[in-house]
């Protein structure tokens, strides 16, 4: 009993970092309609910039923003430069330049801080709290990455349920002619949805690397993980993604515990096929033609 | 010299209140979608553009609109050459228009998505005008009442926390009117408008274009030959790309030229 809610307990905090890519996977989704492979890689990208600040002795949380910031940045980069002029090509070459960015980054990453496995400091222990010798099965990190993705996850409820960007953002995604008719730079929303998705990714990739490790590739399992969540989601809907997230991170976490940890990457394409296959659309998506 | 002066001061002053075309030409491959087609269109007026099907009226509006960029020919707003034109601009130079579709936002409800019509006309620009800091709040309750009363002068107030996909097709239309009329427009453009409504409903929308010409001009493409005849102070006549006709209801009805256009079709009214 207690190793099964140990396992749902780390497999619900799994999946809300699952939760954090699959919703930068939708917020790009949304808007383009491109998959952005890249999505991993640049969290990645960004990890390891906090990892660099970190070991020059900047403390832990100004490392945290700053990586953000980076992200938020390259995001729009990318957005601007490559992903822009890949869009007037056919809708394949959008992907295809996604996937050269997660190439490209991956690479890049190996070329500047080696292929090694790195420690990334998770500020919080590790270690399961214990009140009276009864192990809680959570640790405080775990309590941390809850709070953060909460943190995260209401901000962007805010931004887009109750601000006017929101709103130009949610419009620009679902008629861009009209949008712009009504004179709202979609561009400029185009760019800003890829830096909120690259931010996103980077609070995942920080979120996640004290578990995985930190190297180049580090974040591709969970992008495999997350993409079928924003799947299960039906790929244009955050609360979809979250739902998806959670449902995955939980899955995995049971697999991983009473199967074998072996089976966990394995299951997981299980699910992806078992869900494209008897709803493509998603189990939460409300649009029926909107296909993957 | 003064003379030509005289002259010229008074041209301006007449093309000040209008959108021009002047000799547009937009080639799609080999095929010449619009040529050399000009026309003027004037405040207070209802300009209707008719012509069968691919003849290039939503064309001409998408080079007006700023979607389709002409290859050669001129395009002035109010006396202003515009150049580099973009549809963001659009709302800018006071020119609304609707869309073939009803363009709504499903997920929206009608009073949003009649405020996003304002959002670009904001004084508070910049990120934390957007977040809803300080001032915009203030701002976001003048955009919401001046939506409302939009709403309301359609006679849509019962439906504004409604969501558009809910409700009936021609008052889905008429919000995508009240939108696109929310910015106070000095020129309308109409892709449409009576496509999908009932007779009862096209004689609605006759008299609300009739009283919305007493503050704005009107530029109208429709197939619906009753509706055109009935409100348009002057229409122009498109068939493959080119200007066949221009003139009152009257003087098109008995253009030859025209009733050759619609293969024998007569252009018929009551």
């Amino acid at each position: 009993m207690t190793k099964l809610i140990t396992l749902l307990l780390i497999g619900a905090s799994n999946g809300l970092i699952y939760a954090v890519v699959a919703i930068g996977l939708v917020l790009i989704w949304r808007s383009t309609r491109v998959v952005n492979f890249a999505q991993a890689a640049m969290a990645m990208f960004s990890t390891y910039i906090a990892a660099s600040l970190i070991d020059r002795k900047v403390p832990y949380f100004l490392a945290f923003i700053l990586a953000i910031v980076f992200a938020f940045i390259m995001g729009s980069v990318i957005e601007r430069t490559l992903m822009r002029q890949a869009a007037k090509g056919t809708p394949i070459s959008s992907v295809i330049v996604a996937v050269g960015v997660l190439i490209t980054l991956e690479a890049l990453a190996g070329v500047i801080w080696g292929a090694n496995l790195r420690n990334f400091p998770s500020h919080f222990s590790l270690v399961e709290i214990k009140t009276g010798g009864v192990k809680l099965g959570i640790s405080p990190f775990d309590i941390y990455i809850f709070v953060a993705v909460l943190v995260l996850l209401l901000a962007l409820v805010y931004l887009f349920q109750y601000t006017k960007l929101g709103m130009m953002m949610r419009a620009s995604a679902f008629a861009p002619e009209v949008s712009r008719l009504l004179g709202i730079r979609v561009g400029r929303m185009l760019t800003l949805g890829w830096a909120l998705a690259s931010a996103a990714g980077a609070v995942a990739g920080m979120l996640a690397a004290p578990r995985v490790f930190l190297f180049p590739n580090n974040m591709d399992a969970v992008l495999v993980f997350a993409f079928t969540a924003a799947i299960i989601g039906g790929l244009d809907s955050p609360v979809g993604a979250l739902i998806g997230a959670l449902v995955m991170g939980i899955s995995l976490s049971l697999i991983g515990g009473y199967l074998g940890s072996d089976l966990e990457n394995p299951g997981a394409f299980v699910i992806l096929v078992v869900v494209l296959m008897a709803r493509p659309q998603g189990i939460f998506s409300s649009i029926a033609e909107r296909r993957v | 010299m003064g003379c030509n002066l005289l002259v010229h001061v008074a041209l301006f002053a007449m093309e000040n209140s209008s959108l021009q075309v002047e000799e547009i030409t937009v080639r799609f491959g080999g095929l010449v979608a619009l040529d050399r087609v000009s026309a003027t269109f004037k405040e207070r007026e209802v300009h209707g553009v008719i012509g069968p099907n691919g003849a290039g009226k939503t064309t001409l509006f998408n080079v007006v609109s700023g979607f389709v960029k002409a290859d050669s020919g001129k395009l002035a707003f109010f006396g202003e050459e515009v150049t580099s034109h973009r549809p963001e601009k659009l709302s800018k130079y006071g020119v609304a228009r609707t869309l073939q579709g009803l363009g709504l936002f499903a997920r929206m409800s009608v009073l949003e998505n009649v405020m996003i019509g304002l959002t670009s006309t904001g004084k508070t620009k910049g990120f934390a005008g957007m977040l809803g800091f300080g001032r915009p709040v203030k701002e976001e309750r003048i955009f919401r009442e001046h939506a409302l009363s939009k709403l309301n002068e359609l006679s849509l107030g019962q439906y504004v926390d409604r969501m558009p996909p809910s409700l009936p097709y021609a008052i889905q239309k008429k919000v995508a009117l009240a939108r696109a009329l929310v910015l106070e427009p000095r020129f309308l453009m109409l892709d449409e408008p009576a496509s999908g409504l009932s007779n009862d409903e096209m004689d609605e929308l006759g008299d609300l274009i009739l009283k919305l010409s007493e503050k704005m001009g009107i530029v109208l493409v429709e197939h619906h030959m009753d509706l055109v005849m009935r409100v348009c102070n002057v229409i122009t006549v498109l068939d493959f790309g080119r200007v066949i006709a221009e003139g009152t209801p009257d003087e098109i009805r008995s253009n030859p030229q025209v009733t050759e256009a619609y293969l024998g079709e007569e252009v018929n009214t009551n």
